[in-house]
């Protein structure tokens, strides 16, 4: 069977347009990300957020000729391993590696020839800019941005920032770069922006986010859901558009939509096992709730597609696996276990078995099923920090703010993930499908503000602490690579190459990786940038 | 006899070594091989039809690519596995194009795979499924997608792509080709069967469609509104509303 690639960062992106399969979400958000007002899109891991941004990247450069915008795609998941003693080091970083980005992709666009001086603002004053397109050579700008990324080995140090550009400065060279280049405006899409257990980082970067703004620069984003910490100058409601990025699981094409994703790389051996067993298909698209990196996992799993197949992956992948990242960010940040121990146990022990019992008696009665429970708003504001780490990994999503309940009490309806769901019936794929065909949100559990559930956690929890960076990474560093979430082919190669640590895996070189067997130049890219994604991923959360 | 005449013959004894090792592997073969029979029932079901020559012509076809995947030749197996699919799916286009089905007999029109495919007028197009049986329209993306990835993955072998490369240099037995090529024939019977049903199921009169249940049940009883169209309660109370 081929093997199903999941991570946006194995894909080439020439390939993108390709795999893309366009719903009308996903349209909205792209036209929201081309336009002229600053877009942030939200989603859990695995919603497609980083595939959103290069096919807005790709469709931009296609569409240079008619619209004049410029693309630029910065990905900031290199964030958690700042490690200087310097406060204003995640302002410098970022200003250094959008820099170089903005460098690197007019070089790419060929426009490098014809640049006018501004450029060499942006690269730190280097005067060889002949050197930019050759691939080999680095700007003082992307030193620096190196020297940043490369202080997890020595925390506390300071890195010499002289070159790099001022906030202001680094807007009027992209100015003076979109007249010379007949560019409208820039669009910056940065991925992985806002690292979700760093508050700090958060803030400097919506704060960073505002003060780009100009007529020649919109900023776009792609946040993990439960990033809140705005800063200062930041106005969520005025100065960015937030788009939640989830499929609808009650729109008529879902499972269409779902099966399109998984038929642009599989095989018609799979293909065919998809059409024969239709509806056991359909079960672990509804199961996955709208995430294409679980419904790619889970469809791995099953190549025969078959019944003891869909229903051991039901049991296994969401009664267990699902819960592991989970639980794994306990061990990374031990000051929330609490808060994250609470969550589950909220889910497993009180909301899952209470929709389940609610779904088998509105069955038995044809009466529509439910997987959405609802928050008083003022539920303790603990109570809301347990439930944006479920959000942040996928067990609930956000339905709707703003919700009536009985007696007229506002709050938050959330849906939980439907695999989660379908691992408490007995044969998923004798009746779980009932469940996920006739779901309404007007069905939901209650959850009010002084709801007996909450007492463990409020009478727990001590004062927060924000997070000490330098700890916590050099704990990280020393995992087994197995925590990757990296295909078990790849999980493979780093064994035979005695990458063994997290740590090690960040510091191998494409040479290294190609000492394997079967890995030339372009496996050994993949690999190394499906390695560091995924090193990235487990260390922001 | 020459040298050479030997060497032939060593490979024909070198092509029986094989054989029966691909025939101990009977319940792979012996599927493959009932499909011939399935493909027969139809090809009777349609016989007053020009375009029958075509679907007749697929089978012979299929027959050779059986017969190369059981003696060893596998690329020549997937690049019949091809040919068929390719002829019996352009059986069905012809069968409401009867013009180009003239030409085509002529010589002056050649067998188009872009058309056959085509996502607005192909055969497993949504609106040619809608035109000839509207309730299978959903389902028909499904198995264009199914037809487009095995025309590919069967291409490559024609063209010599690199991955084709690992089957044996030698005239011998490989389980990963022989499972592979018998796993892509069931998903060329599963799309054809699919789109001989779009077309005729919806006019067959009552003895065609007890002729050809059978065979359309085996490849496609998962799709309810094929299992309806056999429904002996339902095909009653039409015929007696008539």
């Amino acid at each position: 069977m081929s093997e199903l690639l999941y991570r946006t960062e194995d894909i080439r992106l020439e390939e993108v347009l390709g795999l893309f399969v366009e719903s009308s979400e996903d349209r909205a958000a792209l036209n929201a990300l081309k336009s002229a007002t600053p877009t942030i899109i939200v989603g859990s891991r695995g919603v497609g957020k980083s595939f959103l941004l290069r096919v807005a990247e790709v469709e931009l450069g296609q569409e240079l000729s008619n619209r004049q915008v410029f693309p630029v795609y910065v990905s900031f998941s290199r964030s958690s391993l700042l490690q200087t003693a310097d406060p204003a080091q995640f302002l410098n970083w970022t200003l250094s590696r959008l820099s170089s980005r903005v460098v690197r992709a007019l070089t790419q666009a060929g426009y490098i020839g014809g640049m006018p001086r501004s450029v060499s603002i942006l690269s730190g004053g280097a005067p060889s800019l002949h050197l930019l397109g050759s691939g080999e050579e680095t700007t003082r700008i992307e030193e620096i941005a190196t020297a940043y990324e490369e202080s997890w080995k020595s925390p506390g140090g300071i890195v010499d920032h002289t070159g790099l550009p001022t906030v202001e400065a680094f807007r009027d060279a992209i100015e003076d770069i979109c007249s010379a280049c007949g560019f409208r405006r820039m669009a910056f899409l940065f991925d992985e922006a806002a690292h979700v257990f760093l508050p700090q980082q958060q803030r400097d970067f919506f704060t960073l986010f505002r003060d780009l703004r100009s007529p020649h620069i919109t900023c776009n984003a792609a946040v993990y859901p439960g990033v809140t910490a705005y800063g200062d100058a930041f106005q969520p409601a005025h100065d960015a558009t937030f788009i939640d990025v989830n499929r609808d699981i009650l729109a008529d094409d879902y499972v269409q939509n779902m099966r399109e994703i998984v038929e642009r790389q599989a095989d018609s051996t799979l293909l065919s096992n998809i059409a024969r067993n239709g509806q056991n298909f359909a079960l672990l698209a509804y199961a996955a709730s709208g995430n294409p990196r679980i419904l790619l996992k889970t469809v791995g799993l099953t190549p025969r597609m078959s019944s003891s197949e869909i229903n051991e992956v039901i049991r296994e992948y969401y009664r267990t696996e699902i819960w592991a990242e989970h639980s794994t960010l306990c061990e990374k940040y031990p000051g929330h276990r609490d808060v994250i121990d609470w969550g589950r146990k909220f889910i497993e022990e009180d909301v899952l078995p209470e929709l389940k019992k609610k779904n088998d008696e509105y069955l038995s009665s044809d009466r529509n099923s439910t997987c959405f429970f609802w928050m008083s708003r003022d539920a303790p504001q603990i109570v809301y920090e347990a439930l944006r780490v479920l959000h942040y990994t996928g067990i609930v999503s956000e339905n709707s703010v703003g919700i009536k309940a009985s007696r007229s009490e506002i709050g938050t309806r959330y849906a939980v993930n439907l695999g989660c769901l379908f691992a408490l019936e007995p044969t998923p794929t004798a009746s779980a499908f009932a469940v996920a065909k006739s779901l309404t949100p007007k069905r939901m559990t209650e959850y009010g503000s002084g709801h007996s559930a909450y007492g463990p956690l409020v009478t727990s929890v001590p004062a927060y602490q924000e997070t000490n960076g330098a700890e916590l990474l050099r704990v990280q560093m020393e995992k087994p690579s197995e925590v990757l979430d990296i295909t078990l082919w790849q999980k493979d190669k780093l064994r035979e190459l005695n990458l063994l640590t997290v740590g090690a895996v960040l510091g191998a070189s494409e040479t290294n990786l190609k000492e394997a067997r079967y890995v030339g130049d372009k496996r050994a890219r993949s690999m190394r940038n499906a390695a560091i994604a995924a090193v990235f991923e487990y260390l922001s959360g | 006899m020459t040298d050479c005449s030997e060497y032939y013959f060593t490979l024909c004894s070198r092509q029986r070594e094989v054989l029966d090792q691909s025939l101990a592997s009977a319940a792979a073969y012996t599927k493959s091989h009932s499909f011939i029979r399935d493909l027969e029932l139809m090809i009777d079901a349609l016989e007053n039809r020009p375009e029958v020559f075509l679907l007749a012509q697929s089978v012979r076809e299929y027959q050779h690519g059986l017969f190369f995947a059981a003696t060893g030749h596998y690329r020549q197996a997937f690049v019949s596995l091809r040919m068929f699919m390719e002829l019996a799916l352009a059986s069905v286009l012809f069968s409401s194009c009867e013009y180009s089905l003239r030409r085509w007999m002529r010589g002056e029109q050649d067998i188009s795979w872009a058309a056959i495919i085509d996502s607005e007028n192909g055969v497993l197009s949504t609106n040619y499924v809608k035109a000839f049986f509207e309730e299978l329209s959903e389902s028909a993306p499904g198995y264009r997608a199914i037809a487009r990835t095995l025309y590919r993955e069967c291409s490559e072998y024609l063209h010599g792509n690199y991955g084709t490369w690992s089957a044996p240099e030698r005239l011998e037995f490989s389980d990963g080709d022989f499972v592979g090529w018998h796993e892509k024939a069931g998903s060329c019977l599963l799309v054809t069967f699919f789109c001989l049903a779009v077309r005729y199921l919806p006019g067959f009169a009552p003895t065609e469609l007890a002729a050809v249940e059978g065979p359309m049940i085996d490849h496609l009883g998962h799709i309810d509104q094929v299992r309806r169209v056999f429904d002996v309660s339902v095909r009653t109370d039409s015929e007696g509303t008539e």
